[in-house]
């Protein structure tokens, strides 16, 4: 099997000017190496770097130092920490998605609009793109009376269930996955769970932070654990 | 692992600006070229003269949104607006994809060209409707102003066109006769919008749009702002002071500070991960 995903001594440092120009230590010197279809839990201690490694990988963040090989589909093998804004934006579109618990969207704008402007970035047409929302919606148990109001309405798990919805829709090749599961009742979990044994099953690859280790050690295949900048791989369940 | 080169064709930027610079003010020998002013200043302290624009460039790609942020004075008005010929800038250049195939500098060709630029090829939207509306002209008369240097003449195709682009941004049909004076401020913006919009441009420049407006007639603005992009997949320039804007409109954003871009990347990263000390304290000072 190819890997999808290898990363190399990733470092990020942030440097806050207005704090006596302090540098904090977000990650140091991370390495691992995901292969196609992998599913990675990654836990550890708040504040020890956990969404940082994510967001590297999504470009929220500019890395300080290191490589982040992907094996793009569009761009060939392209390192993340170098690649163009343009590539970037290309990438996000179709081939990796981010999933927090906490949803971003223009305010006014309904929830079943959401899904379906997802679908339409990836260049589908307005029609069957709308069908194919509405499947992925009903799919998450989002009950239909919430399709036409605004999320900004929406309690914590209905929120996180649209954004998982919005995200999973693209069928990503890569899936980041920020504490799915934070604010989700058990029903809700047992949902998520079927979706992400499902989009396993598919062929998605995927990395996902937890402090649900009970709900974690059901779904995925290897676990990670970040201490202190550290990353350290624990043994395979 | 070796980075490979991908079976990728490269993008064409619809509108690319290179080394833009533009001067307020008669400049002396103590400010000919804006690399002799201080970096944390953009005027000049012999002769008052201000440079807007220091060495400005972006490249704008079909369908996206760059957003720039900024303090007032920082430059962001001026390049729109020198984009859009309304000033003239002290040198610089700017191609424009659907222009003589990217080949002519839009800045040195002659004045009936310009025209055409802003006629068939740009749209602008002031903050302030008294630039971009004719107040003691009909609403509907303001879009085939536009459409009449576009050389549509029809006077019935003239009205189908106008009361179409009016029923976009959700203006009444029955008020297209009423004169622009007598709107509320979201609905002269939602105007100006639909006459920038007329010659269906592949470049809009928005300035300040939803600046003065209140929340609900702002939120009906944005909407409008991505309704537009997904349907037409304009590539617009999105000014605004204000982050929230900036991040729920813009792909790339650029901060500028004292007419120089200080910083620019993915909205995201900027909001998130500032790495310029000015960028920073904008992002903290976000509400």
């Amino acid at each position: 099997m190819k890997e999808l995903l290898v990363v190399e001594d990733l470092q990020k440092v942030f440097h806050m000017h207005h704090f006596n120009e302090q540098h904090i230590v977000g990650c140091n010197g991370i390495n691992f190496s995901l292969k196609k279809g992998e599913f990675i839990g990654v836990t550890g201690k708040s504040g020890a770097g956990k969404s940082t490694v994510l967001k590297s990988i999504y470009r929220t963040y500019t890395p300080s130092g290191g490589k982040i090989y992907y094996s793009s589909s569009q761009f060939g093998t392209i390192d993340l920490v170098t690649a163009t804004e343009r590539q970037m934006i290309a990438i996000r579109k179709n081939e990796i998605g981010y999933v927090s618990q906490f949803l971003n969207v223009m305010p006014r704008v309904t929830a079943l609009e959401i899904v379906v402007d997802a679908i339409m970035e990836m260049g589908e047409e307005a029609e069957p793109a709308k069908e194919r929302a509405k499947e992925i919606l009903t799919h998450f148990h989002l009950p239909e009376s919430l399709w036409d109001s605004f999320p900004r309405t929406f309690s914590g798990g209905e929120k996180l269930r649209l954004n998982l919805a919005q995200a999973m829709v693209k069928r990503p090749k890569l899936l980041l996955l920020d504490e799915p599961t934070a604010s989700l009742d058990n029903h809700s979990k047992q949902s998520v769970k079927e979706m992400i044994l499902q989009l396993k099953e598919a062929g998605t690859t995927m990395i996902g932070i937890f402090h649900d280790l009970d709900f974690m050690e059901t779904v995925i295949d290897h676990h990670y654990n970040l201490s202190e900048g550290m990353l350290e791989k624990k043994v395979s369940i | 692992m070796v980075v490979t080169s991908a079976t990728y064709m490269e993008e064409q930027p619809m509108l690319s600006v290179r080394n833009l610079n533009k001067r307020y003010g008669q400049g002396c020998k103590h400010c000919e070229t804006p690399e002799m002013l201080p970096v944390n200043s953009n005027r000049c302290s012999h002769c008052g003269s201000v440079w807007a624009c220091i060495d400005v460039g972006m490249d704008l790609y079909k369908g996206e949104i760059i957003g720039i942020v900024g303090e007032s004075g920082s430059g962001k008005s001026s390049l729109v607006k020198s984009l859009y010929f309304d000033e003239e800038i002290a040198s610089g250049t700017a191609t424009i994809s659907d222009y003589k195939g990217g080949e002519a500098d839009i800045f040195s060709v002659s004045a009936q060209q310009k025209r055409y630029i802003r006629n068939y090829l740009m749209g602008m939207v002031y903050q302030n409707p008294w630039m971009g509306l004719k107040m003691s002209f009909s609403s509907g008369g303001n879009i085939a102003e536009k459409l009449i240097a576009a050389g549509t003449y029809h006077v019935g195709n003239i009205r189908d066109r106008a009361s179409e682009l009016l029923n976009h941004v959700e203006i009444p049909i029955s008020r297209m006769d009423e004169l622009p004076e007598n709107f509320s401020g979201g609905m002269q913006q939602r105007v100006q919008i639909s006459k920038a919009l007329a010659n269906n441009p592949p470049v809009l420049l928005l300035d300040e749009v939803t600046t003065g407006l209140d929340l609900s007639v702002q939120a009906r603005v944005l909407d409008l702002i991505r309704k537009i992009q997904r349907e037409f997949g304009v590539g617009m320039i999105v000014v605004s002071h204000d982050l929230g804007v900036i991040r729920m409109l813009a792909d790339r954003t650029m901060v500028m500070r004292y007419g120089r871009v200080v910083e620019q990347g993915l909205t995201d990263q900027i909001l998130e991960d500032p790495g310029h000390a000015y960028t920073q304290q904008l992002v903290h000072s976000l509400l």
